[in-house]
């Protein structure tokens, strides 16, 4: 504790090396690399003037581009938080063959370049592929439509749900399981009003990583979407579209809302985690 | 974990049916896609699968790949122990904001991190016509590349040293200085020894997703055959053309990698006895 | 004279962790700085080691005679072990020890047969010979103790400095440690400060010991001197096992160690105060009484020899005398005011 409070001052002095060459370098890597060009991207936008950017956003093909993005990035999200509960659920507290196996195998979608798991799922859900001809008498349709586009997106989500609550499930204590048990409750009540809220921070934190990453999310869904325009085009790849249609302004019209919404995401993501931290800490 | 007691043991078949649903979940979701892209890239017989990987176009999509990921590496790594050493060593105003502005790239799109990029060096961009005149060439070319894969991968070895390092707190560092040594014996002597396991993690995070980035290279690339596709998109050039054994073989080449990745990440957790949160 | 410290100020934000600092140590002692968390003797060991520094322009910081204010913790050449140790948990024992040796420039550094007959020589001394391969993660906690005092000696230096050197121990091996510094401080005879909250361990093992509080020394002495003359109403109470009384009809606090308390029969006209034994209990030769004084409801410890129990006859419940041994030297302490 001391020798935080002791380097916390404004005093000028500083008692470890190197405070001025490692803040000096990370400053200019990150302008350099990342603010200056980002910015540029806000810079741009704002000389197409109000009513240019309205024109652009205002179209039929850009809105239903940010109605399929977001619409199914929030489902991916909540359906990461569902499996993902269930799979940091039962990772942690089971013991099972495979279980280790299992647990390495949940950062696959990590692991993975986007574009492999692109054409993986594309190949295993087209009409043709293993599960898509078996889906498709059905009537259900998963490649080249909607449903592929979600199931993309809830693949590359999944290991922020796992990974976010693991540690959290890990720290509870099974002390205040047994006490809710010795005060008569059953399993489920203990669940729902023991166990559940303290994990309900860290569930709604890998939801939202899971989401924001699936907004801005590409390789892996440029392959099973299909990319019909109104149909199965995500902002992403229309932004992609705009630029090989030598397009900038529109493209920068998009990318600016999008950098928006992420700048909002990740101060939403600080926050959790701060909220996150302090109830572990606490418990 | 510590062995539950009874009074907090689920029933059995709760248990059982958790357990099989995960399991049924995960191995459809994860196991499956990962044997089918081996499966579909040998369909053809193993002679073809070589065939794909050792052709011209395959092999300079390699050799970009490694280049790119041997530039962005070690710059983002020095990156990350620069940044990590000011957050967790020191107290200054602004701190919080510099940890924001590090996890950005994992809520910015990859096709956005691409664009600004275009905006900056593009042929309409800020100093495209100073490039144009000096006949410097970025975008479309290898520095356009580095840049955007340095963009999007620059967070991973910031994200597991910060933690341990926060962690580990400073008395380490200040009983050396006290001992007489320098700030550099210092780091080098103390700091890195205690890190270097957390630096490799980060590395190992970061080469993986420096060769698997997809999006913001896409952007930048320029998509010229043979000169500037890397690995990925190399594959979706030959996904494009309908050339899946070949697509799907060098797709197999990026899932060995990406499953070297993992086997390295469980062992040094293994090693370390870490458990790492990610982001 | 080993350190001189001159109107030393630290300042954290708004918080004054030192004002004004003044004090003199001379060489060889063992100095204990004693006082209660946030007292500051902390913040004032790490300045005196250099890992931290004083408000700028406010104080003043001499070893052996050499201004040393402005000297990094690299140039100072003070010996400094942390509570928890800090040892370099990569390197071996006789790693650690070599440590302040071997980033000495090329110029000054020893060869490595004297460094290792060095390294020897003070792992022999603080008792560790033979572990000289282990890593500090295979020692105990005095062992790693042991192992952070031979590290900080191996670069000769002008002044030890200790933080907490016994916080992280259990009582049985704190106890062993105690003894030993005490004997190992004589025979290598160089200056040492500790910092300790114990006020046992700092009268028990310190030649000199400094007394903080908020920010400032309260008492500087020998211990016998601080237990017997408390210079102020906080030494007194940080001391403990003290008695606050109030004489009926004055606001006067006076404080009373137990011992200096004189049992009297209740009948006895020459006693202060009367009360009733509310706890007894006798251990050994002495005997210790809770007593309730009736009219001001407060509780006095009052220490008796088994002797004059047995003699006097009493158990709990009975009406006593008390009186204070005002003509021992330890008497009262000053008065204070009530609201303290």
């Amino acid at each position: 504790m001391h020798s935080s409070i002791s380097i916390s001052s404004k005093r000028p002095r500083r008692v470890l090396p190197g405070f001025g060459l490692s803040l000096g370098f990370t400053l200019s890597y990150l302008g350099l690399i990342v603010l200056i060009p980002l910015t540029l991207v806000f810079f741009k936008s704002t000389g197409l003037g109000f009513t240019g950017f309205w024109k652009v956003l205002s179209s039929d093909r850009v809105q239903s581009a940010f109605r399929l993005t977001f619409g199914l990035s929030a489902l991916a999200g909540l359906l990461n938080g569902v499996f993902g509960f269930l799979v940091a659920w039962v990772l942690v507290r089971y013991q099972f063959p495979g279980r280790k196996l299992l647990d390495a195998a949940v950062d696959l979608p990590f692991a993975m370049p986007t574009a492999v798991a692109g054409i993986a799922l594309t190949g295993l859900y087209a009409p043709n592929g293993w599960i898509g001809s078996k889906l498709a008498p059905l009537g259900i349709k998963v490649a080249f439509a909607p449903l592929g586009i979600l199931l993309a997106l809830t693949f590359i989500g999944l290991p922020f749900v796992v990974r976010t609550l693991q540690p959290v499930l890990e720290d509870l204590e099974s002390a205040q399981e047994e006490a809710a048990a010795s005060l008569g409750a059953n399993r489920w009540e203990t669940f729902r009003r023991v166990i559940f809220p303290p994990l309900l921070p860290a569930l709604v934190t890998g939801s939202t990583l899971a989401f924001a990453r699936a907004v801005g999310e590409y390789g892996s869904v440029v392959f099973i979407a299909g990319n019909k325009p109104g149909k199965t085009e995500i902002v992403p790849l229309l932004i992609m579209t705009k630029l090989e249609q030598f397009d900038y302004a529109g493209a920068t019209a998009l990318a600016s809302l999008m950098l928006a919404i992420s700048f909002v995401l990740l101060l939403f993501l600080n926050f959790l985690q701060r909220k996150t931290s302090l109830s572990r800490r606490s418990s | 974990m510590s062995p539950v007691s009874r009074s907090t043991q689920d029933p059995l078949w709760t248990r059982l049916l958790l357990i099989g649903a995960a399991v049924f979940f995960l191995v459809l979701f994860l196991l499956v896609p990962l044997f089918s892209i081996f499966a579909e890239a040998f369909k053809k017989g193993v002679a073809l699968y070589f065939e794909a990987l050792t052709e011209e176009n395959a092999r300079s999509a390699v050799l970009l790949t490694l280049t790119v990921a041997a530039i962005t590496v070690p710059f983002n790594a020095l990156f990350g122990v620069a940044a990590a050493w000011v957050i967790a060593k020191f107290e200054f105003r602004g701190k919080s904001l510099l940890l924001a502005l590090i996890d950005l790239p994992f809520a910015v799109s990859p096709v956005v991190s691409g664009l600004c990029y275009i905006l900056v060096f593009g042929a309409n961009g800020v100093l495209g016509p100073w490039l144009q005149a000096h006949d410097i060439r970025i975008i479309f070319a290898l520095p356009g590349m580095v840049l955007a894969t340095i963009f999007v991968t620059f967070p991973f070895v910031a994200r597991e040293l910060i933690p341990l390092m926060q962690a580990q707190g400073s008395d380490q560092e200040y009983a050396a200085l006290s001992l007489g040594a320098s700030g550099w014996q210092t780091f080098r002597r103390v700091t890195l020894p205690n890190i270097k396991w957390a630096l490799f993690y980060g590395i190992i995070l970061c080469n993986a997703r420096a060769m698997g980035e997809f999006g913001a290279v896409s952007v930048v690339s320029g998509h010229i055959r043979g000169e500037t596709n890397t690995l990925p998109l190399h594959v979706e050039v030959l996904y494009n053309d309908y050339n899946m054994v070949a697509a799907f073989a060098c797709a197999s080449m990026l899932s060995l990698l990406g499953l070297v990745t993992l086997l390295l990440k469980t062992f040094i957790e293994w090693r370390t006895g870490l458990r790492h949160r990610h982001s | 004279m080993s350190i001189l410290v001159q109107n030393l100020r630290r300042t954290f934000g708004s918080f004054q962790a030192l004002r004004g600092i003044n004090l003199e140590i001379q060489s060889h002692q063992l100095v204990a700085l004693l006082g209660p968390s946030g007292s500051g003797k902390t913040t004032f060991l790490r300045i005196l080691g250099g890992l931290d520094f004083p408000d700028p322009g406010h104080g003043k910081i001499l070893i052996q005679n050499e201004d040393v204010t402005e000297q990094p913790a690299a140039d100072r050449k003070t010996g400094f072990v942390f509570q928890h140790y800090a040892l370099f948990n990569h390197l071996t024992v006789f790693e650690n020890v070599a440590f302040g040796l071997n980033v000495r420039p090329k110029h000054i550094r020893p060869n490595s047969n004297s460094i290792r007959d060095r390294v020897v020589e003070l792992l022999q001394l603080v008792q560790l010979d033979g572990l000289d391969q282990r890593l500090p993660s295979e020692l105990s906690g005095g062992q790693r103790q042991r192992v952070a005092l031979a590290r900080a000696l191996a670069i000769d230096p002008r002044v030890l400095l200790l933080d907490e050197p016994f916080g992280a121990l259990d009582a049985k091996v704190r106890k062993d440690l105690r003894r030993w510094l005490r004997s190992f401080h004589k025979e290598i005879g160089v200056t040492t400060v500790f910092v300790t909250h114990d006020q046992q361990e700092a009268l028990e093992l310190a030649d000199t010991v400094v007394i903080m509080n908020q920010g400032q020394i309260e008492q500087v002495g020998p211990p016998q001197e601080i237990y017997d003359h408390p210079a102020t109403p906080f030494v007194y109470e940080f001391l403990g096992d003290v008695n606050k009384l109030r004489k009926p009809g004055r606001p006067d606090l006076f404080y009373v160690r137990p011992h200096e308390i004189q049992i009297l029969f209740a009948s006895d006209s020459s006693a202060d105060f009367s009360a009733r034994i509310e706890h007894l209990f006798a251990a050994g030769p002495s005997a210790r009484l809770t007593l309730r004084m009736p009219n001001t409801r407060e509780t006095v410890d009052a220490d008796i020899t088994r002797q004059q129990l047995d003699e006097m006859g009493l158990s709990e419940g009975d009406e006593v005398g008390l009186k204070l041994a005002t003509a021992s030297p330890k008497a009262p302490a000053p008065a204070v005011t009530p609201s303290r």
